[in-house]
């Protein structure tokens, strides 16, 4: 089986195989760029990816294996809208897999799919964000973000009328 | 890091060789870690000191900070959704409604900041964001398709009026997006949209008329400025002050990015629109608007309205007046015929241009990428050969319809590809697939082709062969008659090919990096050896779409 060695920006390093790999468009690009400039093709591609943390790979890789067998989404489907997507591709495995993280967690998810070009975790990830969002008030955004409001004087106010000048046309 | 400057090491994770499996060593022990400790560096911090040392870092800097070591991570962790949100929020944005995007702006301030940015930037990303602004979306028939869901919009002078009263100049920016419409109805008794009927404001005095640009002014005075994106349908009472009204408006705006410009007025104010063209050109001499630097979108359309003849001269009399000559990127005119100004880093057109003015644009645009296009041939004989080299000829056939020729000697060669395609019936779409010999001159006729040609489009827009991404041609101002000749579509960097009739994949052979073609639909598409084929023929095509009246089938590169 053709391996490929990924190693995270903390210098963990992951064997998977190069099919597993493939899922992901940026590591696919690297080893097909690593095979066009090796003399060897036997020889084992290494690839460091120098702005994911090992946690967070180990995440991305786990993710990638249990989907290994869908079909790969390119990373430009339903650009304008992709909710679909993200509702479609969210098995009961993908609900357990993401219950335990916390949010600062899925942030750095979001931007590791991103990279890696792993459109299905992006989009599971992002949906996870939207549910705290979509149909809250303000103050339980603030409590799930672990946020608290810094306005002065009427600014909340005035932003919240400009809200509505938007919202209203 | 170290006293170089280097991230601590780590050591390298045991690997399992067994590729389904990933496993991790550290994880677990990284996992049950409460409290920070200080990495291993030289010379050695306290965990204060690595905790002040961070106190200022921000954004792409704190996202290399926590991918360094585990130590960092966790110092930093506190910060992670306040600092990583803003990084995401772009890919979360299309799976925001409008409402609860704005409602972001009202957690805190520093939120409001970040999210006005990405906002700014992408205005069209929301999920509920039909416009794009990046470029108008056309109908088929080319008319822009008015939306502008993301701004806020004015119609009426009491919008005008309450958002100058209701909204403090002192607070920054009002515009979530900086997005604005405009909607300005001049026109007494107009009545052009039926689901505005309720709202549509009308001016039926002089005083109202008064009260109403005072209105308008005083809102872009005082918050023009902020306005990046602006959409302007202008509905002209009197063509008069059309040119007076449209530049103070754009004086107000100095910031604007991208400008929608929509016109329309009575057909019965322009009696000689030569004598409007003349006023409008020596208008812009003798008031020449400052340029809108920033600007680097430009759309002017007269949607719905039978006048715009009357705007031709008027619409590139704006283009020269008002768009950056280096800035401006996307052009579109799409009701005008453009006639080519030096803009030297376009890089989208859709536009009307004639035909012989395409080496014009070539020199006054050079690095056009993608061009959505309506050819205009002018009356009259032209020989295309004079300047293209070509072997068509233009012949004009005495009334407004054009014929183009082909040369006698022109090789008559077709269909090489698809030897059956000549036994395929409009009617019966299964008797495609046998291989039986064929008569060219025979299949798929169109009894209205005969006499014309659309080898000489291809051939005239084969002078951006060196930059064309994507092609769109608009309209088909020619009945098909492809198979007297084997012209050969010569775009190699096109990836995207839009055109409203169909062709036989021997003309597309050259297209190597097309990804994207969408077609008319026609018998060809019946024969599946065809559509087998030209993903065989064309490497790198990844989508067929074709059209049949309202119909549109997708054909996929096979697995």
């Amino acid at each position: 089986m053709a391996l490929v060695r990924v190693i995270s920006s903390d210098g963990a390093a992951f064997l998977v195989s190069q099919r597993l790999a493939k899922r992901s468009g940026k590591l696919k690009t690297e080893i097909e760029t690593f095979r066009k400039s090796s003399d060897n093709s036997e020889a084992q591609p290494e690839i460091r990816i120098v702005t994911i943390r090992a946690e967070i790979l180990r995440l991305v890789l786990q993710w990638l294996q249990q989907h290994q067998n869908d079909p790969v989404l390119p990373a430009n489907q339903n650009e304008q809208d992709g909710r679909g997507d993200a509702e479609m591709g969210q098995s009961q495995w993908d609900r357990d897999f993401l219950a335990p993280m916390d949010l600062g967690i899925v942030m750095e998810l979001i931007l590791a799919a991103n990279h890696l070009e792993v459109k299905g975790l992006l989009d599971i990830t992002c949906k996870l964000v939207e549910s705290k969002i979509t149909g809250r008030t303000v103050d339980e955004i603030r409590t799930a973000f672990k946020l608290k409001s810094d306005f002065k004087g009427n600014e909340e106010e005035q932003t919240r009328l400009e809200n509505r000048w938007c919202v209203e046309n | 890091m170290d006293a170089t400057g280097s991230p601590p090491q780590k050591k390298l994770k045991s690997v399992d060789n067994d590729a389904t499996k990933i496993t991790t060593s550290e994880d677990a022990a990284m996992k049950n870690s409460t409290s920070f400790k200080s990495p291993i560096t030289s010379p050695m911090l306290v965990p204060e000191l690595w905790d002040l040392i961070f106190r200022n870092v921000v954004t792409d800097d704190y996202l290399r900070v926590i991918n360094s070591c585990p130590e960092w991570n966790q110092l930093l962790n506190s910060r992670k959704i306040t600092e990583l949100f803003p990084m995401a929020l772009p890919f979360i944005m299309k799976f925001l409604p409008k409402n609860d995007f704005l409602n972001l702006r009202l957690v805190s301030r520093d939120w409001k900041r970040k999210c006005e940015i990405i906002y700014e930037n992408h205005p069209a990303r929301l999920a509920t964001a039909t416009s794009d602004l990046r470029f108008p979306k056309l109908s088929s028939s080319g008319r822009m398709s008015p939306s502008f869901d993301d701004g806020v919009k004015f119609q009426g002078v009491e919008s005008f009026q309450r958002f100058n009263s209701e909204v403090r100049n002192d607070c920054g920016n009002p515009f979530p997006g900086r997005c604005v419409w405009l909607l300005i109805k001049e026109l007494e008794g107009h009545n052009s949209d039926d689901n505005d009927s309720e709202e549509e404001e009308e001016v039926r005095n002089p005083q109202i008329e008064l009260d109403y640009w005072n209105a308008i002014n005083q809102l872009l005075l005082q918050f023009g400025e902020h306005i990046w994106y602006l959409q302007l349908d202008y509905l002209f009472r009197d063509v008069s002050f059309v040119e007076t009204r449209l530049r103070n408006m754009l004086l107000q705006v100095p910031n604007l990015k991208r400008l929608r410009l929509s016109f329309g007025g009575p057909e019965v104010d322009f009696d000689d629109s030569d004598e409007f063209n003349l006023r409008s050109v020596e208008f812009f001499k003798q008031n020449p608007p400052p340029k809108l630097e920033n600007l680097e979108v430009f759309s002017c359309t007269n949607p719905n309205f039978p006048v715009y003849d009357e705007f031709q001269d008027f619409s590139n009399q704006l283009v020269k007046s008002y768009c950056p000559t280096d800035n401006l990127k996307r052009l579109n005119l799409p009701d005008m015929s453009y006639k080519p100004t030096p803009l030297p880093n376009l890089l989208e057109l859709r536009t009307m241009i004639n035909y012989l003015e395409l080496p014009a644009l070539k020199e006054a645009s050079p690095k056009l990428e993608s061009f959505g296009v309506s050819l205009q041939f002018e009356d009259g004989v032209v020989d295309a050969n004079e300047y293209q080299g070509n072997r068509w000829r233009i012949l004009n056939d005495g009334d407004d319809d054009i014929i183009i020729e082909d040369d006698d000697s022109v090789d008559n060669n077709i269909g090489v590809v698809f030897p059956h395609w000549n036994d395929c019936d409009d009617d019966d779409e299964h008797n495609c697939n046998d291989d039986s010999d064929t008569d060219n001159d025979k299949d798929y006729d169109d009894s209205d082709s005969g006499d014309k040609n659309i080898g000489v489009v291809f051939t005239g827009l084969h002078i951006f062969a060196d930059t064309l991404k994507e092609l769109d041609l608009l309209s088909d101002p020619w009945t098909l008659n492809w198979r007297k000749n084997n012209f050969k579509v010569v775009l190699p960097k096109l990836e995207k090919l839009c055109i409203p009739y169909s062709l036989p994949i021997n003309h597309l052979l050259e297209l190597k990096s097309l990804k994207y073609l969408k077609m008319d639909e026609s018998p060809i598409f019946r024969d599946k050896t065809y559509c087998s084929n030209i993903f065989e023929q064309l490497p790198k095509l990844e989508k067929v779409v074709h059209t049949y009246g309202k119909e549109r089938r997708v054909l996929t590169r096979p697995v």
